[in-house]
């Protein structure tokens, strides 16, 4: 797809692969639209991304998105392309995992982008074209250990924009599923543990992860090229995605050993 | 897995899938702990167990019930083996026709009910070293398919919990089990969410010319006998079932092939 002069709305857009995507998508003539909590944040990035707006919002507040996507609509009119990106890491055994976890963690990396998607896609509708894009992740491709509740939401978000996809297709609107391995983020600084509290640790092979400014560069040539599915790294972690494919039950092998390390580990 | 002697808990009991495999595994010597909503359809199912069974009836999604129920189902033969997590819901209505509200109520039904059970019961197998969780997902827990969003979502959730799960508890000895039946001849497209959350009602939808639930439960005991941790269930060479492959094989085209199957609909 083209990039320059389209009418691109990110979320989570003041840290991360956020952030990146948007100075990317900017320096390629988007008119972008960032969005995320922190607003000071967005304003920095909004001062190198020229032509962009600031609407800063809590992405779980849903009874506010109407309101936000009318401002994100007058911007320029409409809107070309959502990029679902806000979410949410959690690390923590099942085991130790509280329910309220999970509800958490699906409320933030599901139902806000779904909530979203379904106030933007109406307008895309009745125009005839229109772009969503979801980042979801390694993990909502595999099951991994230390992970069930970030898993779980993560392969629901892609469950619900595989579905979409197929029903959209014919009204000109296409869906890409975005799925990072390590990229080099707050991502585990912010992640909940296994009581809801920030989990405040980084992560080494997150540390060990291509930059955000690479990431972006991997979902843009996807966005170019039209891919469906974008995957983003270049780490052993990008295996994984195809032996879940080609061998499940290898994979299931190897999260389990990895799943008795993290147990002896504590 | 040996299912003799066995305590096995069926949530979903009083028909389809779920009430095939009570039968099936009563013919296989477990004791059987029945659930579902409907007291007297769990009776009925009962009848036709050959087994010590205990039907069990409540509310999945009444949360705070659960630890009250499990203690229940313990209590039965002290203890359980194996928990076939099979009661859920599904959907037949296009994400452009659907209440938000719809997309909470499968989750809750579908992913957050088997999750909580799950929750409470895994401690005691964990401790004991021995167990099997029994997911029963869909085909659409692995291919995102038309008047499904709520429904894939949720049914994606539930494989992807279920996998990271099992990387966890395989070294205590508690195995886990995901189950993606096709088209199964079950009430599951009549007792479907439409958009607006009312019951979808009598169709022609192709599941009811799907495998008979006796078939599905052959199936599905066959491969726990081998302790197989994906199982697809249909019809061998049934349409839906090469979804699953070429999901595998290729996304790409698989994506192509579901875009096809949505209905058009001018607005």
């Amino acid at each position: 797809m083209e990039i320059a002069g389209k009418t691109i709305w990110i979320t989570g857009a003041s840290s991360g692969i956020g952030r990146a995507l948007a100075l990317a998508l900017a320096a390629e003539g988007a008119v972008l639209i960032l969005s995320g909590r922190n607003e000071t944040a967005l304003a920095e990035v909004s001062a190198v991304c020229p032509g962009s707006t600031v609407i800063a919002f809590d992405a779980t507040d849903l009874d506010a998105l109407p309101a936000m996507v009318s401002k994100a609509q007058a911007v320029t009119g409409h809107i070309d392309m959502l990029v679902n990106n806000a979410g949410i890491g959690a690390r923590g055994l099942a085991r130790d995992t509280q329910f309220d976890v999970y509800r958490r963690v699906m409320e933030i990396d599901y139902f806000a982008p779904l909530r979203l998607t379904q106030l933007v896609l109406p307008a895309m509708r009745a125009c005839g074209s229109g772009h969503l894009a979801v980042v979801s992740s390694i993990s909502g491709k595999f099951g991994n250990p230390g992970a069930t509740a970030y898993c779980s939401a993560k392969f629901a978000l892609i469950g619900y924009f595989d579905a979409l996809r197929s029903e959209v297709a014919h009204e000109g609107i296409a869906v890409t599923v975005i799925t990072p391995g390590f990229v080099k983020t707050a991502i585990a600084l912010h992640s909940l543990d296994a009581n809801g509290n920030p989990h405040g640790a980084p992560s080494s092979p997150i540390d060990r992860g291509i930059t955000a400014d690479e990431a972006a560069q991997q979902i843009v040539a996807g966005f170019r090229a039209g891919t469906r599915e974008i995957p983003v790294g270049r780490g052993p972690e990008m295996a994984a995605l195809e032996l879940v494919r080609s061998n499940p039950e290898q994979l299931f092998d190897m999260m389990a050993a990895m799943g008795a390390q993290m147990a002896s580990a504590g | 897995m040996d299912f003799a002697g066995k305590t096995i808990w069926i949530t979903g009991a009083s028909s389809g899938i779920g009430a095939g495999l009570a039968t099936a595994c009563a013919r296989a010597g477990a004791r059987l702990i029945l659930s579902g909503r409907r007291a007297d359809a769990l009776a009925e199912v009962a009848g036709r167990c050959q087994a010590a069974t205990l039907p069990l009836p409540f509310e999945t999604t009444d949360l705070d019930a659960l630890p009250g129920i499990v203690a229940q189902a313990e209590a039965f033969t002290g203890g359980i083996d194996i928990l076939v997590n099979n009661a859920g819901i599904s959907q037949r209505s296009l994400a452009l026709d659907t209440d938000f509200d719809v997309y909470r109520r499968i989750m809750e039904v579908d992913f957050f009910a088997p999750l909580r059970l799950t929750q409470l019961v895994l401690p005691a197998m964990v401790r004991r070293g021995s167990g099997a969780i029994v997911n029963n997902a869909s085909v659409a827990g692995k291919v995102g398919s038309p008047l499904r969003t709520g429904y894939c979502a949720a049914k994606h959730a539930m494989v992807g919990w279920s996998d990271a799960m099992r990387a966890e508890i395989a070294q205590y000895g508690v195995t886990v089990h995901v189950v993606t039946p096709g088209f199964v001849a079950t009430g599951i497209a009549d007792n479907a969410l439409k958009g607006d959350g009312s019951v979808n009602g009598p169709t022609d939808d192709p599941v009811n010319a799907g495998i008979s639930i006796d078939e599905a439960a052959v199936q599905i005991l066959d491969a726990l006998a081998i302790d197989t941790p994906e199982i697809p269930v249909g019809r061998a060479g049934g349409a839906e079932m090469q979804l699953l492959e070429l999901m595998r094989a290729n996304p790409a085209q698989l994506f192509e092939v579901m875009a096809g199957m949505a209905p058009k609909v001018d607005r």
